[in-house]
């Protein structure tokens, strides 16, 4: 049983991830006029034209291009960029660390506040600490997050001037720079996924706290802290694990947006660098990892989930 | 009087600034280097854009030079003569200079770049700067080389030195594909590594032929597009030196004691040019109307925060190329006359196109639209990518097309190109057999006032016809910490990286 | 859900449940807040010439950077134009691209959600439901990039951007309503008198249907004008000089120095109007449809 279930999973995220490989595929097809045409500009000769489009393997059938793209991708080479010809695959490599470490941190601020805040305002229901907390997630998914860095920037660059407003220095190079350079792009992203994670923990606490059997622990005489501890955040664990995923796919959003203000060098701005530079094959490479890694982390919360609770699984399916 | 004393020697410092002084450089260390934009093709034929030539102006080198204060020098060629003909120049080549894959450089590179580079097939929008596809290039002996060209160019050794789409490559460079992707040439940095747009790495040569220099060991190059990021990296001490600097931080910068900002008139001018193939356009006066109409020195102000020149003519007071000659001062009266003798009394609507990233551009399309709208013309702007810019542009549909001329060192540089019936650039259709004839007849002289005579005739009339209306020449900034030494900031905005060095 | 509603339901929701639900919706105190503020939106986005104290283009060259004062209630920008009058254009462009962007959406997206619900052909409905799941898999703000890049930067192609990366909320939000009545006997009945399918779906299920619809297009809404006034900050929606929320906030970064101004007022702007269609969504929901949980 356990084990149909996540090869039924398996089964259905590789599907997506062939989808998904069609329509990035499709970028390049779909650009009107000739993508060759658009890369070299327009005093390109006829002949550099016949052999950009060799090299981007336009002069072939649909089928053949897609085929030979897919097997290349699924080999890890994702071709090389239009514009300085080096090979895609090591600069996303390269590039993709920055996003995680980004995603990761943002997730932990977010959760240190959600956490809390969301517990509270669960146990003290209609108290000043639950209606701040709901203003303030309502407020926070309001935010754009390119205004929220602007704000942060404003504020801790521009006038106490204790944080640097932009640039990277990579972790393994020296920590500290790199904690000051990821410390407001990940307040930015953490504050915004704070606010979202504070409704959910709020409402999982509520329902988990109205069941039985928490009652029924009560009334074997444990206190009430143990109660809220064990048996309700437990059962809420469910819940969190999917908001979790949830998360990942509208933080993963919400970092590449952040990347490009606070000009990170990873996957969000090399695509908006890629898309102002008509580097194709680079867009196609950025945006196939991302879809990637959106459905492996959705797949990921899903076989968490069933195995700590296998009964939704099933209703699910 | 010590007051004074340390005024004048703060005064020297000053000027000197680029020769740093009496310090001897040290040598070693990696420069910082924020770009404005991401470089494009580093091949010299293809590369169109400022991003991809102060790249290759570290790894490129040229027959000739213009040195820090725009004078022409001998670089890779030691001598030059021209035919009494005036169609074939020969330059000779110093001996001894390498390529950076070790191999010498002999006069069959020049021939093999230069004839890529007018090839019909490579398409490169330079070639008319050794005349185009007719020239012939050729090799006499291991260093001598001739160019013969169609019709005389006068100023063929400062067109040699404009930009690095002359500059004289190895074979080698070429791939398969017939495309260049890392040049090889005989300059004082080789590019070692490059991150796709993102990041580029210039390694300094230590056989290179000019003794001493670099001092770099290194410099690393990447872009900051966004202007307020490029500054505060270099404020925040991320990079050592960036590009340029976003104008309305000037004084911000100015007085940050971790900054040093550098100013040089630039050989540049921004203008927008107007289809004299269509209505109203066609109509000279209403053509002049325009120009009369619109406030330069405001437009100065509000598009780059006034780090410019308000100028009536292509040339600013920076190049010994100036002319004063300048009609229009700002005289509604006289536009709204004008527009009424053309029968546009009432006004008409046109489009002024600008290219989505070039801000200045923007913003002074802005404030046009607001000065013209007081003579009854309604302007809207269209601000769309650069590449159908472009398109539209090549295809004559537009009514206005705004933006800068950059890397213009020589007078004919502000004329011939853009303005003679039936060049490449000539976008705007216009034609005048008396401004054709100066500007051929520029070409063929060698004496400094006998060309200035022409070209300010020339410039009388182009001003007069106005298919270009012109708004102002910017100033070069560059900005570096200041233990960053030897910089020269140039009016041509050559990035020269070879006499930098770092006081640390 | 029982039959005597369910045959009502027939034509739509009857007049009664209809005052039901605007009775619900007035007591919901955020729902009528939400309400309020778009309301007060749509007025500005449809009499802001007549309203805005100054032109938006026009230019005081000699107050730039100015701080809000009476003359300038919130201050002038780098041109010495008017930042409220700017902020309220602005909102013109703001609600088009929402209401076109979210249009498509939900005008796509319900069409092939209902077609996948109600199609007796498995290949179908999961070829629809399958290609949403793509979709799904891009993060939304990338995808929208993504189809800029193919499409080119402007306002169009932004809004044809967001319109499909909303697409398949719509779709699996109208399967899933298709799925749950398409047995009820009311449907049974108009197939058994021998309405085309085509019939049944638009007379008989889009009515019923719509409210977790209509629920949606709210909340969607105040994510498309997020995602416009984001896509905008980056130079690739809405261009200069039309004024933007975003792209005034993109502008602002340039001058820090000069006025902090530009930088607060219109990211204020935004976030009213994504809490107005938020709220405004919320209590739609709780009035016309309160079987659904707050589960967003």
């Amino acid at each position: 049983m356990n084990t149909r279930f996540i090869i039924q999973r398996l089964v259905f995220s590789l599907l997506v991830v062939l989808g998904v490989t069609v329509v990035v595929f499709m970028i390049i097809q779909l650009v009107p006029g000739d993508p060759a045409r658009v890369s070299l500009g327009q005093q390109a000769t006829e002949e550099n034209l016949r052999a950009r489009r060799e090299r981007l393997g336009l002069n072939r059938p649909l089928y053949e291009q897609y085929v030979s793209w897919v097997t290349n991708a699924a080999q890890g080479d994702l071709g090389k960029s239009l514009i300085t010809n080096q090979p895609i695959g090591p600069q996303i490599a390269d590039r993709l660390p920055t996003t995680l470490q980004l995603a990761g941190l943002a997730l932990l601020i977010g959760m240190l506040i959600a956490f809390p805040l969301g517990i509270i305002s669960a146990l003290r229901p209609g108290t000043i600490i639950d209606t701040v907390a709901t203003f303030v997630s309502q407020l926070g998914v309001a935010v754009p997050d390119f205004w929220m860095s602007i704000l942060l920037v404003l504020l801790f660059s521009t006038t106490l001037d204790w944080l640097p407003p932009s640039g990277y220095t990579p972790i393994t190079e020296n920590f500290r720079d790199w904690l000051e350079h990821m410390i407001l792009p990940a307040m930015t992203a953490g504050f915004i996924s704070a606010s979202i994670q504070t409704r959910f923990i709020r409402s999982a606490m509520l329902e988990t706290l109205r069941q039985n059997y928490v009652t029924t622990a009560r009334a074997k005489g444990l206190r009430e802290r143990v109660v809220v501890l064990r048996h309700s955040l437990r059962n809420a664990l469910i819940t969190i694990v999917t908001i979790l995923g949830l998360q990942m796919t509208a933080l993963l959003s919400a970092v590449v947006v952040i990347e490009i203000v606070f000009v990170l060098p990873g996957l969000g701005s090399l695509t908006l660098d890629a898309v102002d530079a008509r580097d194709y094959p680079l867009v196609q490479g950025t945006v196939l990892v991302m879809a990637i890694l959106v459905t492996t982390i959705n797949l990921g919360v899903d076989i968490i989930y069933f195995l700590i609770d296998p009964r939704i699984a099933h209703m699910e399916q | 009087m010590k007051r004074l004393v340390i005024a004048l020697l703060l005064l020297s410092l000053f000027v000197t600034s680029g020769l740093a002084a009496a310090q001897d450089p040290k040598e070693g260390g990696t420069l910082r280097a924020a770009w404005q934009a991401p470089w494009e093709s580093l091949d010299p034929h293809f590369a169109s854009t400022e991003a991809s030539f102060q790249v290759l102006n570290n790894v490129l080198e040229t027959l000739t030079f213009f040195d820090d204060e725009m004078n022409l020098i001998p670089w890779l060629a030691e001598t030059w003569s021209r035919s009494d003909d005036g169609l074939t120049w020969t330059f000779v080549l110093q001996d001894g200079v390498t390529f950076s894959n070790g191999r010498a450089l002999t006069a069959a590179d020049v021939v093999w770049s230069f004839s890529r580079l007018v090839d019909p097939e490579t398409g490169s929008g330079n070639a008319w700067r050794i005349g185009g596809a007719g020239t012939v290039i050729e090799a006499v002996d291991d260093l001598t080389v001739t160019i013969t060209t169609e019709s005389p160019i006068a100023n063929l050794p400062a067109s040699l030195a404009a930009n690095k789409s002359v500059a004289v490559l190895a074979k080698e460079s070429l791939e398969d594909d017939g495309t260049i992707q890392v040049p090889i040439g005989t300059g004082p940095f080789v590019i070692s590594e490059v991150e796709g747009t993102t990041r580029l790495v210039l390694t300094a040569r230590d056989d290179y032929w000019q003794a001493g220099v670099p001092y770099l060991d290194e410099v690393v190059i990447t872009p900051i597009t966004d202007d307020a990021a490029r500054d505060l990296a270099l404020q925040g001490g991320e990079v050592d030196w960036i590009f340029t600097i976003s104008p309305q931080n000037l004084e911000t910068l100015q007085n940050d004691d971790g900054v040093v900002v550098a100013l040089a008139p630039r050989l540049s001018y921004d203008y927008f040019g107007l289809n004299l193939t269509k209505a109203p356009f066609d109509d000279v006066r209403v053509r002049q109307a325009i120009a009369y109409a619109i406030d330069r020195e405001v437009i100065c102000q509000f598009a780059f925060f006034g780090l410019c020149e308000a100028t009536q003519g292509p040339t600013g007071s920076g190049t010994p190329w100036y002319f004063p000659y300048a009609p229009y001062d700002r005289d509604l009266d006289k536009a709204r006359a004008l527009l009424d003798e053309a029968g546009y009394g009432d006004g008409f609507e046109m489009e002024i196109m600008t290219a989505i990233g070039f801000d200045e551009t923007l913003r002074g399309a802005q404030v046009v639209e607001q000065q013209l709208d007081e003579v009854g013309i309604d302007v809207t702007i269209d601000n769309i990518e650069f590449g159908e810019w472009l398109d539209r542009e090549a295809a004559g549909e537009f009514d206005a097309f705004m933006l800068s001329w950059l890397g213009l060192t020589d007078v004919e540089d502000y004329f011939y190109l853009q303005h003679r019936t039936g060049n490449t650039f000539n976008f705007t259709g216009f034609s005048n057999e008396r401004f054709d004839e100066l500007v051929d007849q520029g070409r063929t002289i060698d004496d400094f006032d006998e060309r200035y005579a022409v070209y300010e005739e020339a410039n009388q009339i182009l001003v007069d016809e106005a298919p270009y209306i012109y708004m102002y020449v910017k100033a070069e900034v560059k900005a570096y910490a200041p233990y960053v030494k030897g910089f020269a900031t140039r009016s041509d905005s050559a990035v020269n990286f070879w006499t930098v060095w770092l006081d640390q | 859900m029982n039959n005597i509603l369910s045959m009502r339901e027939q034509d739509g929701p009857a007049p009664g449940l209809l005052a039901e639900a605007l009775h619900r919706f007035v007591r919901h105190r955020l729902g009528m807040l939400g309400a309020l503020i778009i309301g007060g939106l749509i007025v500005v986005a449809i009499f802001g010439p007549s309203l805005a104290p100054h032109e938006p283009d026009h230019m005081n060259f000699m107050s730039p950077f100015a701080d809000p004062s009476r003359e300038f209630l919130l201050g002038t920008d780098d041109f010495g134009r008017d930042i409220l009058s700017r902020i309220m254009y602005g909102a013109r462009v703001s609600l088009k691209v929402g209401f076109i962007s979210v249009g498509i959406a939900a005008t796509i997206g319900t069409t092939l959600g209902m077609i996948a619900g109600y199609t007796r052909k498995r290949f179908i409905d999961e070829a629809i439901m399958r290609s949403m799941d793509v979709l799904l898999a891009f993060p939304t703000i990338l995808l929208a990039i993504a189809i800029i890049a193919i499409l080119g930067k402007g306002v169009t192609n932004a809004m044809i951007a967001i319109g499909i990366v909303y697409t398949p909320i719509f779709a699996r939000i109208a399967r899933g309503e298709v799925l749950r009545i398409k047995n009820e006997d009311f449907v049974q009945a108009a197939r058994a008198l021998g309405s085309t399918d085509a019939a049944i779906l638009v007379r008989h299920i889009l009515p019923n249907i719509l409210p977790p619809i209509i629920v949606e297009t709210s909340l969607s809404l105040s994510f498309a004008i997020l995602a416009e006034a984001a896509l905008s900050f980056f130079g690739l929606g809405t261009q200069a000089p039309d004024p933007s929320w975003g792209l005034m906030l993109s502008e602002s970064r340039k001058f820090f120095n000069n006025s902090i101004w530009m930088g607060i007022f219109p990211g204020v702007a935004i976030m009213l109007t994504v809490m107005g269609f938020n709220f405004l969504g919320d209590g739609l929901r709780d009035a016309l449809d309160p079987r659904m949980k707050n589960v967003r």
